[in-house]
């Protein structure tokens, strides 16, 4: 399957051209509401002849291979700086117009500053109404056509309201046509007689031709005073810098209501999407630009690789947090192990006992660090490991849920197992802190988890992990291996789903069996 | 027997220097690498006992200098270093001196102890 590369447009509406398999094209039209889909103008277009799939919504970049769709999401709360239409539209440039022309740079500072704040047109208008000159307005009317829509939006905007209706484009053109005829901008009722606008009283409008919409923007008093010639002064200045923000702000806007459609769809399509911070799209004619990517996997997949790459993070951000650990506890450790050695040998008899107590806990605070450290080290080698040595390790961390609990090392002693230590140490780890956790929430008498060791072949070895807990429920046993599935309030889901990831690693399985009471997992290892 | 310890956390200066006084050596100390230099050009030592992070410069910077003082062969046998953590690149940094290698804490007391005071 090809993937073709995403055509660098001017306008914010880029058409990518993609070609997916037949399976795929199958699924997508069967369950994407194509038809809302068109209605809300997301430009979606599905061509069975060639197998193409052609997807368009602000910036979104569509590459389909057989049994993925990744997708190329820019960021889509920034806003273009540079727009490649007239250069009166961009920001920079509005404002150095007008610092030039006007002496009072009230408006436009302040507009500058709300700028930041402002996150869509209502707001705004909002800040418009705020403004010293335009306190004899109350509301701002906001007719938006979207070009080569049939329908069109009416906004009323008053400082703590705000309505809302559609309109036939027809009406919103004749008004268009009116506003634009008149040569004061200024308007009563009469003036404007025959068209259906809504606004009450006098009011002052312009006309503004937008590169994607065209927009009435109009101050009403809400009364039938005429304006004063302050106010008059007023709305010329700002009708030449308002352009530039409702342009900004209604493509961000309807950006974000594309954006909203296709996941919508996608939703809504058996196909599962999930973040990865890889793309695998290959960009001939451009540069692939930073941003999210959305990948597309198989239902089986998806929950290896959000396991994978969740783990991978957190194995390098908790190994690098170890080690500083480690660094920052071994001068202090080093210090208390010589001082109580000299201690040890200047105390009494009768106290030494208790020195060595001290000394005791100095190793076992170094053990655990070493432990813990091991846990959490990239590695990807094989090496003999004891498997008793290595569960006694491995305790020696869980000590804090595992605490009250008696683990039964079911394991000879002499047993070596080629595997990845720290793998094996995180897959112990995770089901005895998962045991522990549970069989407190339970409150059993004498809770107890039992690990055995089998050699069920030459090639291959059980390892069996069992506790005397309440088991899980029916209901869930097809979902813990899954991502993100907890039963926890504070859990992330993730312990499962990376425990299986790494069983798998190592080329084994792992089952959850039901048949008693207990949690019981079945582990098979190829040695 | 005469040691030399460098190591500027001063608790584990102080008792080191206690422990290996106890077992009959005549025992300097300093935390500073370069003060450590100039007594290694001045005095005689049987053994030194470096730490690698030092607040001057590292424990290999002094080893290098003691180049001056030292043959590669006494370097080897005279220089025991003392780290956190013996990442590769420390390993084989100290291959390249030939000298001992011991984690803090101490792995094996007694063993370590034996180390410092063996006269090669």
């Amino acid at each position: 399957m090809e993937n073709q590369h995403y055509s660098n447009s001017k306008s914010l509406n880029k058409e990518v051209g993609l070609n997916c398999s037949k399976e795929v094209l199958t699924r997508l039209c069967a369950h994407t509401k194509l038809q809302l889909f068109q209605d809300l103008n997301s430009n979606l277009r599905v061509n069975e002849g060639d197998k193409y799939l052609s997807l368009s919504a602000g910036s979104l970049n569509i590459n389909l291979k057989p049994s993925e769709i990744d997708f190329y999401l820019e960021k889509i709360n920034s806003i273009p700086s540079k727009s490649k239409s007239k250069s009166k539209s961009s920001l920079a440039n509005v404002t150095k117009v007008n610092k030039k022309l006007f002496k009072s740079f009230e408006l436009i500072d302040l507009l500058n500053i709300y700028w930041e704040g402002s996150k869509d047109t209502i707001d705004f208008c909002r800040m418009l109404l705020k403004l010293k000159k335009a306190k004899n307005f109350e509301i701002i009317h906001l007719f938006i056509n979207e070009k080569g829509r049939s329908q069109s939006i009416h906004r009323e905007i008053t400082s703590n309201n705000f309505k809302s209706k559609t309109i036939p484009t027809s009406d919103f053109n004749s008004l268009m046509f009116s506003v634009k005829k008149s040569r004061n901008r200024s308007y009563g009722q009469k003036e404007l007689k025959g068209n259906e606008h809504g606004i009450i009283g006098t009011f002052l409008a312009h006309e503004f031709s937008l590169a994607n919409f065209n927009v009435i923007f109009a101050f009403s008093r809400n009364d039938f005073l005429s304006q004063t010639e302050d106010e008059l002064l007023f709305f010329n200045e700002i009708k030449l810098y308002i352009p530039s923000y409702l342009e900004l702000l209604l493509d961000k806007e309807n950006e974000f209501k594309k954006l909203k459609n296709l996941r919508m769809v996608f939703d809504n399509i058996p196909i599962k999407f999930q973040l990865s911070s890889q793309s695998n799209i290959e960009n001939k004619a451009n540069k692939i630009p930073s941003g999210l990517f959305y990948k597309c996997i198989d239902k089986e997949l998806d929950s290896i690789n959000h396991a994978d790459i969740y783990h991978n993070e957190r194995v390098a951000l908790l190994g690098e947090l170890l080690n500083t650990l480690r660094h920052e506890l071994s001068n202090p450790l080093f210090g208390l192990q010589l001082s109580s050695q000299i201690l040890q040998e200047e105390i009494d008899k009768d106290n030494k006992p208790l020195i060595e107590e001290i000394t005791h806990s100095i190793s076992r605070s170094q053990e655990i660090i070493n432990n813990f450290t091991k846990l959490y080290s990239k590695s990807d080698e094989k090496l003999e490991v004891n498997l008793y040595k290595l569960v006694k390790e491995v305790l020696t961390l869980t000590k804090s849920e595992s605490r009250n609990v008696h683990v039964d090392i079911d394991i000879p002693q002499e047993v070596e197992i080629l595997t990845n230590p720290v793998w094996m140490a995180q897959i112990l780890f995770n089901l005895i802190i998962n045991s522990s956790q549970a069989l407190k929430a339970s409150n059993i008498a004498s809770p107890e988890i039992k690990i055995r060791y089998t050699k069920s072949s030459e090639s291959e070895f059980l390892i069996d992990f069992s506790d005397n807990g309440l088991g899980i429920s029916k209901s869930y046993i097809d979902k813990i291996f899954s991502p993100f599935f907890t039963t926890k309030e504070k859990g992330t889901g993730l312990g499962l789903a990376i425990t299986k990831m790494l069983v798998e690693r190592l080329s084994g399985s792992i089952q959850y069996c039901d048949q008693f009471t207990g949690a019981y997992f079945k582990l098979r290892f190829k040695n | 027997m005469n040691i030399l310890i460098i190591e500027d956390e001063i608790l584990i200066q102080k008792s080191l220097t206690i422990l290996l006084k106890k077992r009959g050596a005549n025992v300097d100390a300093t935390a500073s690498g370069t003060d450590a230099i100039k007594l290694i050009q001045e005095r005689q030592y049987d053994k030194i006992i470096c730490d690698l992070m030092l607040q001057d410069i590292t424990g290999f910077d002094v080893i290098e200098e003691s180049k001056s003082v030292f043959t590669l062969k006494e370097i080897s046998k005279k220089f025991i270093i003392i780290t956190a953590y013996s990442s590769d690149q420390v390993i084989e940094n100290a291959k390249k001196y030939g000298c001992n290698i011991l984690n803090k804490p101490f792995e094996n007391m007694n063993e370590a102890l034996e180390k410092m005071l063996e006269i090669q």
